[in-house]
């Protein structure tokens, strides 16, 4: 799975925003981190904002804070403002071996789907705090 | 599994009568060009909630354990009963040496999914397969 910029960009924020709940964050600083434009960003920012996962502050220097709860924000939450996972099949006649190919890629996205879904932002803190060798895997 | 010993599940029987009923030896490799003779088999395991095909058996490489289930009363979550409850039943495994533990959800049991998510468990390297007979 791939994700486009724009998500990739949301999700790296949102996990910034909820690493740090209640601190505010500069437009700025985000960007700079993660070698985005401001206007991107925004662009971005504006989006999660409409959501409810993030509140901007105003006044001088503005910015935005986390708003969401990390515990129930999902990471599907995230990637399904910017892009579908899994885009739908086309309409209209399909052949028979068209049909066969979409079913297995419904598939995957079903999957795809699953595994963003089960992931809140707060397991998502976790595994990235984990040490390398993540317990339980391997032998 | 499960602190029950499976000493033989007859595999070995079963394939002993299906090569005599087969006239394997009789036929294999005698059958002429475009003609073969193949052999499959399978198994599952009985008696247990849900069937267990790839781990806990004796052939098995690491022991495993399964959380077949788990509940924590809607009115009395988000209060780490169920961290504290699959916590004793890792417990429980390690005394045992058992050094993995496994579940197995439906992909849209979206919360109890996040729950074992939040517990640090990672997709296992397995796919369910099945098919409608």
């Amino acid at each position: 799975v791939k994700l486009q910029k724009n998500t990739l960009l949301a999700l790296y924020g949102m996990l910034e925003f909820a690493a740090q709940p209640g601190r505010q964050f500069a437009t700025a600083e985000i960007a700079h981190k993660y070698g985005a434009s401001l206007h991107h960003l925004a662009k971005v920012l504006g989006r999660l904002r409409r959501a409810g996962l993030v509140s901007a502050a105003r006044g001088a220097g503005g910015g935005y804070r986390f708003s969401g709860n990390a515990k129930r924000v999902t990471l599907l939450d995230v990637v399904a403002l910017f892009e579908a996972v899994g885009a739908k099949a086309p309409r209209g006649p399909r052949r028979e071996l068209e049909r066969a190919v979409d079913q297995v890629l419904a598939e995957i996205d079903e999957t795809a789907r699953a595994t963003f879904g089960s992931i809140t932002l707060e397991t998502m803190l976790k595994i990235a705090r984990r040490p390398k060798a993540a317990p339980g895997r391997g032998s | 599994m499960n602190g029950l010993q499976v000493n033989s599940c007859g595999l070995g029987e079963c394939l002993d009568r299906v090569e005599e009923a087969s006239q394997w030896k009789k036929r294999k490799g005698k059958l002429g060009a475009g003609r073969g003779l193949g052999m499959a088999c399978s198994h599952y395991v009985s008696g247990a909630a849900k069937p267990v095909h790839w781990t806990g058996e004796p052939h098995a490489t690491a022991p495993c354990g399964w959380v077949f289930g788990l509940g924590v009363r809607p009115g009395a979550r988000l209060r780490g009963t169920g961290t504290r409850l699959l916590e004793a039943m890792c417990a429980a495994f390690r005394r045992r040496r058992v050094t993995t533990v496994r579940t197995l959800l439906a992909r849209d049991n979206a919360l109890v999914l996040a729950f074992f998510r939040s517990q640090g468990m990672m997709a296992a390297p397995f796919i369910a397969l099945e098919r409608e007979l």
